[in-house]
């Protein structure tokens, strides 16, 4: 089968359904809202060749977004974007999807992870307690420097936002950025918000800080931060 | 103390390869003709071990073993897996008993996850020929008993998915202490 010839034939205008034009935002706000809401629709971007067609009850995708153009396609303005409704090619996008298609959990963490502005878009404060429900399939999906190690800390154990960038020894902004694609796929668990940001919660935050400090600052300069640093550059 | 990987899944999953790829040194590979049933997946297949190795900067030898995927030879399992850092677990998605698989090697090193205080990792292969079951099927699975392990699509050809796998086990071997996964696990 001939995917690329199958997929071509959902751009065909007479398939073409109802287009609409957004209003103000982001296109990842606007893909996650799509998702939430069920929607089977194409999504393109003024500007840059190909689309993402969302099948949400399907919990798949298909993308023929070139890598390099990934990060702009995110990124785009709501006004930049084209939603048009697939519902009407329903039997033949399941047939397509079945070959070529992707977990919808990954174009959800896409669009949380190019979002712009998406230290600001979080919904979590710093006190805020969560924990990783899956590992993302992070052999597909862009990442940071520190993608790996923030996963492994948040799988592992719960941990407060503010406790866990001071820990890692890494931005606020990587963390922010990391939270905001796995909030964006629903893979993160929110285990308390402690708002009684009082004496004690932050003398036990500077507590285990140093604390945290003194076992990284030995780590570091042994096996496993060369180990990491080693691997890490393969 | 021997610093070691350890590689493990069915046959045919892409063990060889994965070590073969990020290996400093070409792999050393006890193979022999296939036999029985193997030969209808593959002309040799892995009879003892397959070796590689991975140099820090201060000569500090990481070693990777693979181990045979027949289950007749999973006396081998026990001697690789002891003292191990970490287990890759490589499971075929074209198998129709994959998620069994996984958890047939996840359970095959227990013993060897709990004594030496180690990590893992399952790579799921030809996912691109066979992309059922969904990589959420095999973490729907974890969940069920539990365990938030990580599951990542690998073409054991690509070194970058090979290093992936890597660094996810040493990103966890930095939070090795008080891993309640493990324990439940290993429980």
């Amino acid at each position: 089968m001939n995917i690329q010839t199958e997929y071509a034939v959902f751009h065909s205008p007479e398939k073409s359904q109802v287009e609409t034009r957004p209003a103000a935002g982001s296109l990842s706000d606007l893909l996650r809202d799509l998702v939430r809401k069920g929607k089977d629709v194409e999504l393109s971007v003024d500007g840059i060749a190909g689309n993402v067609i969302l099948m949400p009850d399907k919990g798949m995708y298909l993308s023929n977004i070139r890598a390099a153009d990934q990060a702009r396609f995110f990124q785009a303005p709501r006004t930049a974007c084209t939603v048009t409704d697939k519902s009407a090619d329903y039997a033949d996008l399941v047939t397509v999807i079945a070959f070529s298609g992707r977990p919808i959990a990954e174009v959800l963490w896409m669009a949380g992870y190019y979002q712009p502005g998406s230290v600001d878009a979080i919904q979590y404060s710093e006190y805020h307690v969560i924990s990783l429900k899956h590992w993302p399939n992070l052999t597909r999906l862009p990442q940071t420097p520190n993608t790996m190690r923030i996963a492994a800390l948040l799988a592992r154990r719960s941990s407060g936002i503010g406790m866990a960038w001071r820990k890692l020894r890494i931005t606020q902004a990587e963390l922010y950025r990391f939270i905001n694609a796995a909030d964006f796929a629903g893979y993160i668990s929110v285990i308390s918000s402690p708002y009684r940001s009082g004496q004690a919660e932050a003398e036990l935050l500077v507590q285990e800080t140093q604390q945290e400090k003194s076992r990284q600052a030995e780590a570091e300069q042994g096996f496993l931060s060369k180990l990491w640093e080693r691997v890490r550059g393969m | 103390m021997e610093r070691k990987f350890v590689f493990t899944g069915p046959v045919g999953a892409g063990k060889t390869t994965a070590i073969a790829t990020i290996s400093e040194i070409p792999v050393v590979s006890t193979e022999a003709d296939a036999t029985d049933d193997v030969v209808k997946l593959k002309a040799n297949t892995t009879v003892a071990l397959d070796y590689g190795v991975i140099t820090l900067g201060d000569g500090v030898k990481v070693h990777l073993y693979g181990t045979p995927g027949q289950k007749r030879f999973s006396y081998m399992w026990e001697l690789l897996g002891e003292g191990s850092m970490g287990v890759a677990v490589f499971v075929d998605n074209r198998s129709p008993t994959a998620i069994e698989n996984m958890f047939f090697y996840l359970d095959s090193f227990k013993e060897a996850l709990r004594d030496n205080d180690s990590v893992v990792v399952v790579g799921v292969t030809h996912m691109d020929v066979s992309p059922q079951p969904s990589l959420g099927s095999y973490q729907a699975a974890l969940a069920e008993r539990g365990l938030n392990i990580p599951v990542f699509e690998v073409d054991p050809r690509r070194k970058d998915d090979v290093r992936s796998m890597l660094m996810c086990m040493v990103a966890q071997m930095g939070f090795a202490e008080r891993q309640p996964q493990r324990a439940m696990y290993c429980n």
